[in-house]
């Protein structure tokens, strides 16, 4: 198995996106499933009594991506606990969703905070990490906010972005110490979080008939393409962003 | 693993290099295989042996991609022989390397026939069976020059620009009726194709890959093997740049 004997740690990893992930590199049969989380326990112990479940050692960890001090608390205990980290999947994502001339300073910087900031400090902390191991993989999530309009998208589109072209100032500095850094682009996925975009029904509807797949995105969707770059067959795949959209990209 | 048990897939340029490393993942994912070639009938005889030998399944079909009667006999002897056709990778290609003042229209034609006529007879070839079961992958290996610029090329550069626009184009038109159109553009790998250009300018590429080294055929198989499988079910249309870093 690919992740044989490895630990990974998934912001945001308790439901959603987050959620899909574990549960796909569960699959894989890795050592430690590290889940973070910020507030729901509830799902928190669904989903490490689901990973449990499927044979895999899981536990999960409640923190706040976007404070430096407490991140760094988390990675401190991955380090502790387990000795080492493989796999990071930066997934964590929150924001409010208003028009751009409605967002304000300080909503403009707690979506950049915790999208883009806590991407650039986990993977700070997570390549010393898997430096000490031999090498990893750190694996961003994007949206298609990143490069199109979005209605009341601009804080987290802006983060995104930051995101992809974090990656690829990762995947080169990272390059010559055996760490992959890759990131999976997601369009519209039906998800708790977007259900809550205003007029979310609606905006379903119209991503369903202008998707060449002729569907809306699943977390599983996403899941898989982050296995990929988990695994030994993406070695040669470096800061690239992935896209998995059903084609919707293509037509907008 | 046996993702791939119960599939066929058509690989053309299959006899040597990313081809063969191509068809090769494929099998060993559970696959029957037809591997096509053109000239190095050996070469492709020896792969099918080697896939058999490991307990795979692989026929070799030959043909030239850039003309359309050796093209519908490639894809009508993949369905007598394996029934179906699920998976088709456009790989078969060639360089006729040049300076544009230099460059004879012989050689600008032979490689727009083969890199970029050649997957659409291809694909257009392998559609009726695809949409008849409403499923289908089509891999088009297309090539990091279509996107970094570089001399004595412009050919090949406008071929693999083209077959990433035809990607996407055909990945839009094909989407409702169940087919995926995606391509993957290597770097520079270590293969007879690129053999001219890595010696020419080993060290000057080699300063522009992060990884340090050139790439392997297995290493873009393998991209080509989660374009297949189901993990990659979403995408449609991307053009995976499998490269080391180079073009960053």
């Amino acid at each position: 198995m690919p992740l044989d004997g490895q630990v990974i740690l998934i912001t945001g990893g308790t439901r959603g996106i987050g959620r899909a992930i574990a549960l796909r590199l569960a699959r894989e049969r890795p050592r430690q499933i590290v889940v973070a989380y910020c507030s729901d326990h509830a799902s928190a112990r669904r989903t490490v009594a689901d990973l449990r479940e499927l044979g895999v050692a899981a536990e999960s960890i409640p923190t706040e991506v976007s404070r430096e001090e407490l991140l760094g608390q988390l990675f401190d205990t991955v380090e502790e606990r387990w000795g080492r980290l493989d796999v990071f999947v930066s997934n964590a994502a929150r924001t409010a969703f208003v028009p751009t001339l409605d967002l304000s300073a300080r909503s403009w910087q707690r979506t950049l905070d915790i999208n883009a900031r806590a991407f650039l400090l986990g993977a700070q902390r997570a390549a010393r990490l898997m430096e000490a191991g031999g090498g990893g993989r750190i694996v961003g999530l994007s949206s298609l906010g990143s490069r199109y309009y979005v209605p009341n998208y601009a804080a987290l589109g802006v983060a995104k972005a930051a995101i992809e072209s974090l990656t690829r100032y990762l995947a080169v500095e990272l390059a010559p110490r055996g760490i992959n850094v890759n990131v999976v682009c997601g369009g519209f996925i039906d998800t708790d979080s977007t259900r809550m975009v205003p007029d979310h029904r609606q905006v379903l509807e119209q991503v369903v008939a202008r998707t060449p797949a002729g569907r809306v995105g699943r977390p599983e969707d996403l899941a898989g393409v982050v296995a990929f770059l988990c695994s030994p067959d993406s070695d040669w795949i470096r800061g690239q962003t992935l896209i998995a959209d059903g084609g919707f990209s293509l037509v907008s | 693993m046996n993702g791939l048990e119960g599939q066929t897939a058509l690989v053309t340029g299959a006899s040597r290099g990313i081809g063969r490393a191509i068809a090769g993942e494929l099998a060993a994912e559970g696959a029957a295989v037809v591997i096509g070639y053109h000239r190095s009938r050996e070469a492709a005889e020896e792969l099918a042996a080697e896939i058999e030998a490991a307990g795979g399944r692989a026929l070799c079909c030959q043909a030239d991609v850039g003309d359309e009667e050796a093209v519908r006999k490639l894809v009508s002897f993949t369905l007598r022989k394996l029934g179906k056709l699920d998976i088709l990778v456009c790989n078969a290609g060639v360089v006729r390397d040049q300076l544009a003042a230099a460059m004879s229209v012989a050689d600008w034609d032979e490689v727009i026939r083969t890199d970029l006529r050649g997957p659409f007879l291809c694909i257009r070839e392998a559609l009726r069976p695809m949409i008849a079961q409403r499923r289908g992958c089509v891999i088009n290996i297309s090539s990091i020059a279509a996107d970094l610029a570089g001399r004595g090329h412009c050919n090949y550069a406008a071929a693999k620009g083209g077959l990433n626009a035809m990607t996407r184009s055909l990945a839009v038109e094909l989407a409702p009726k169940g087919i995926r159109v995606n391509a993957v553009a290597p770097g520079v790998i270590v293969t007879d194709m690129s053999q001219r250009i890595r010696n020419l300018a080993e060290d000057r590429i080699l300063e522009q890959i992060p990884l340090g080294r050139f790439g392997e055929p297995r290493e873009v198989a393998r991209a080509v093997r989660f374009l297949a499988s189901p993990d990659a079910a979403y995408i449609t249309g991307e053009v995976l740049h499998v490269t080391g870093g180079l073009g960053l």
